[in-house]
């Protein structure tokens, strides 16, 4: 493991994560429109932010209408976490706000021209960003930094600068339909083995497909097929169980979709596959798996390109509450035992995908012992590895972050942790064991999919209704 | 008075100060309107759920009337108090500066009492809040590291204002019916008459000039958070609805719903 940086209060300044080399950069350059540069990098960033705020109404916003009031401070888990300002909302809106005045009248008169070192400055503190939103659910005028954050990483990007895991993910999942480059014969080998699981644990033969026509396609984050295998068997047990025909794809085993977090084009390169398979398959529907971002960049650009091609797309939540309520899935919360579980709303589904009551309708129904954490539904703390921050060299930070959300869980008691979300797992999977060692306690972690996996009574379906593929 | 002062405060400034605000939201509000993008996505509306324009417009209301969104008491409550104290009562000076010119069915001496008790009372609790607020400011590093010209540019301004307005209020208690009334309304119909104000102190004077400065200010600095907020597309989008009746059982699913379509 790489070893990250420590902080001081106070001064995340050195924190940055590994920059991406112009390889990279190149290939993906190579897959989205050009833009226009000068190769001065300074002026290019200040002519790329101004364009930004020209053709979005929310940068335009926060560079005008900010009070710095502060309200943001009290919100924001990088600040809250660090002290350092410029790890804050309304401190990194300055970075970019004083840049820009300083590029006219004002820099003339006063001095304070954006230089190569300031920009590195921005890009480290918009690195530090989680992009959770919860500045602007307390800003009283709606100002959203973390989209801010999103276009200027995107104007960043556009000349040359990335986090190199960030930059490396969007390549893979360009170049391979998923995050973590899984070759289709290891997707199948993960589906088959974990269907033999299955049937090791409940007796039930699970069907499936693969690159099949189905009426459902299934995109889970392709995390389910490597780190979150107890996630994998909630959907395949269910759909199972509910005798919903559908299909995984290799082709874009991914719901996660990392363009969200630098902005548009890549957004859309990944988001467009999805749609393209979809169509190429011939499925009526699209289901998402249990993951945060990947939820966010579905439902808000996928889905209406989807339902464009006459195609519907829901969450596997949705799905699961139509199933239980038409009393094809049976459950006993008692399966789950008197485990204390915690539920903590994912930021993407609580901020940005308006998914906070599905989950809970569901945990009511798969456990016997749970509660909200206190900083519940658009109030909940981030994991402290959003918006491509999971990765080692940003370790120092991811620590603190997920101190806020770690805290919360353990001021109700809870033993385990849910959080349906692919980031929000694999930092947890992270973070816990340093916490629970610093902490000395025992505090785990479980999707929700997991849970319900474990909470169904298999109905004594004939086997192999659905053949595999 | 001096002739130089009185067309300069009471007849040209008032036009420019008009004539620079209507300029200055015009051009404040194309620049918002403009950026049609939303960062690619189909909905940011940070609130979770909230469907049709009544739940959007409750969510602003309760933002601007009852400062909903800020955070709680415990962890911010000079934010919380200051706010409350300065805007709630800015807003009933505003609020009366308005019998200035609108005919009340009371007696001027009615008129004055209630000037000099509500309005006076008002005005203390928007210095008090203003007070508070610029204390928070100033006695908090991260948030002096944040603070710019703009931000003391205003404080001042309208402290100078608030002081200058309470101590005519309180203490010189002039006769701005006869005064200042006459002539702001003869500037609001475009028909100005400068001999009504003549007369007046130096307090009135000053509070004058100074509004009208402070009036020219307001679209160019960060006063425009007045109007801004209707603007943002995280407020006034409403979610994008994906529900368990998008997923309908059996065969052959209904097509997508029209609405959902938009």
């Amino acid at each position: 493991m790489t070893e990250a940086k420590a902080f001081r209060p106070g001064d995340t300044s050195a924190v940055e994560p590994f920059w991406a080399k112009p390889d990279l950069l190149a290939k993906l350059g190579a897959r989205v429109p050009p833009v226009p540069a000068t190769g001065d990098l300074v002026r290019d960033v200040l002519a790329g932010i101004r364009e930004e705020a020209s053709r979005n109404r929310n940068v335009k916003l926060t560079l005008d209408a900010c009070v710095h009031c502060g309200a943001c401070l009290n919100a924001c888990p990088t600040y809250l976490t660090t002290d350092d300002v410029g790890n804050s909302p309304v401190g990194r809106a300055d970075l970019v706000r004083r840049a820009l005045r300083a590029d006219g009248f004002w820099g003339r008169l006063f001095g304070g021209k954006l230089d190569e070192a300031g920009v590195r400055r921005i890009a480290t503190y918009y690195y530090q960003c989680l992009e959770c939103r919860r500045c602007g659910v307390v800003c009283p005028f709606g100002l959203d930094q973390a989209d801010v954050t999103r276009s200027v990483r995107s104007v960043l990007l556009d000349h040359g600068i990335a986090s190199r895991y960030i930059a490396t993910v969007i390549e893979t999942s360009e170049r391979t339909g998923n995050n973590l480059g899984l070759p289709p014969a290891a997707l199948r080998n993960t589906i088959e083995f974990v269907r033999d699981e299955i049937r090791e644990e409940t007796g039930v033969e699970v069907g499936y497909k693969v690159d099949a026509a189905a009426d459902v396609m299934l995109v889970p984050p392709s995390a389910d097929f490597f780190l979150n295998l107890e996630t994998l068997k909630g959907y395949m047990l269910f759909f199972h169980e509910a005798g919903i025909d559908y299909t995984f794809t290799t082709e874009h085993a991914e719901l996660g979709n990392f363009g969200l977090f630098t902005g548009e084009t890549h957004l859309a390169v990944v988001g467009d596959h999805l749609v393209s398979v979809a169509k190429k398959l011939g499925v009526r529907r699209v289901l998402a798996g249990e993951c945060g971002h990947g939820w966010r960049a579905f439902k808000q650009y996928v889905i209406p390109r989807l339902r464009a091609e006459g195609v519907e797309g829901a969450h596997v939540f949705h799905a699961v509450i139509e199933a239980v309520q038409r009393g094809a899935v049976h459950l006993d919360p008692a399966r789950n035992g008197d485990t204390h579980y915690v539920y903590q709303d994912p930021c993407n589904y609580a901020r940005a995908g308006d998914l906070v009551d599905e989950p809970r309708w569901i945990l009511d129904r798969v456990v016997r012992n749970h509660q909200d954490s206190p900083h519940r539904r658009e109030t909940t703390w981030c994991c402290g590895g959003g918006a491509g921050l999971l990765t080692d060299e940003l370790m120092s930070l991811r620590l603190a972050y997920a101190k806020l959300c770690f805290d919360d869980a353990r001021s109700v008691g809870g033993e385990q942790i849910v959080r349906p979300c692919a980031i929000c797992k694999a930092q947890l999977n992270a973070v816990l064991p340093k916490l629970n060692q610093s902490e000395k306690t025992k505090v785990g972690y479980t999707g929700l999919m997991d849970l319900l996996y474990k909470a169904i009574v298999p109905a004594s379906r004939p086997p192999g209704t659905m053949n595999p593929a | 008075m001096d002739p130089l002062v009185e067309v300069g405060v009471f007849l040209l400034l008032p036009y420019a100060a008009l004539a620079a605000f209507v300029a200055g939201v015009v051009w404040r509000v194309y620049g918002w309107l403009a950026p049609r993008g939303r960062t690619g996505l189909r909905s940011v509306a940070v609130v979770p759920n909230t469907y049709g324009s009544s739940t959007v417009a409750g969510d602003v209301v309760k933002r601007v009337v009852v400062f909903s969104s800020l955070p709680k008491m415990e962890d911010d409550r000079t934010l919380i108090v200051g706010t409350m104290m300065f805007h709630y009562g800015i807003v009933v000076v505003l609020l009366s500066h308005l019998g200035l010119i609108v005919p009340l069915p009371i007696s001027n001496q009615t008129h004055y009492l209630l000037g000099f008790y509500i309005g006076g009372a008002a005005g203390l609790l928007t210095l008090a809040g203003l007070l508070v607020l610029t204390a928070r400011r100033m006695g908090s590093p991260s948030l002096r590291r944040i603070s710019f010209f703009d931000d003391y540019f205003a404080v001042g301004l309208l402290f100078l204002i608030i002081v200058f307005g309470l101590v005519q209020t309180l203490v010189v208690q002039p006769n701005y019916l006869t005064t200042v009334s006459p002539w702001l309304l003869s500037i609001l119909t475009f028909s100005p008459n400068l001999s009504p104000i003549a007369g007046v102190g130096i307090f009135t004077i000053l509070h004058i000039a100074l509004a009208l400065v402070f009036i020219a200010y307001v679209p160019y600095g960060k006063m425009a958070h007045i109007v801004a907020y209707m603007f943002a597309p995280t407020l006034t989008g409403p979610s994008f609805p994906v529900s368990a009746q998008h997923f309908p059982s059996g065969a052959s699913p209904g097509p997508p719903r029209g609405e959902d379509l938009r």
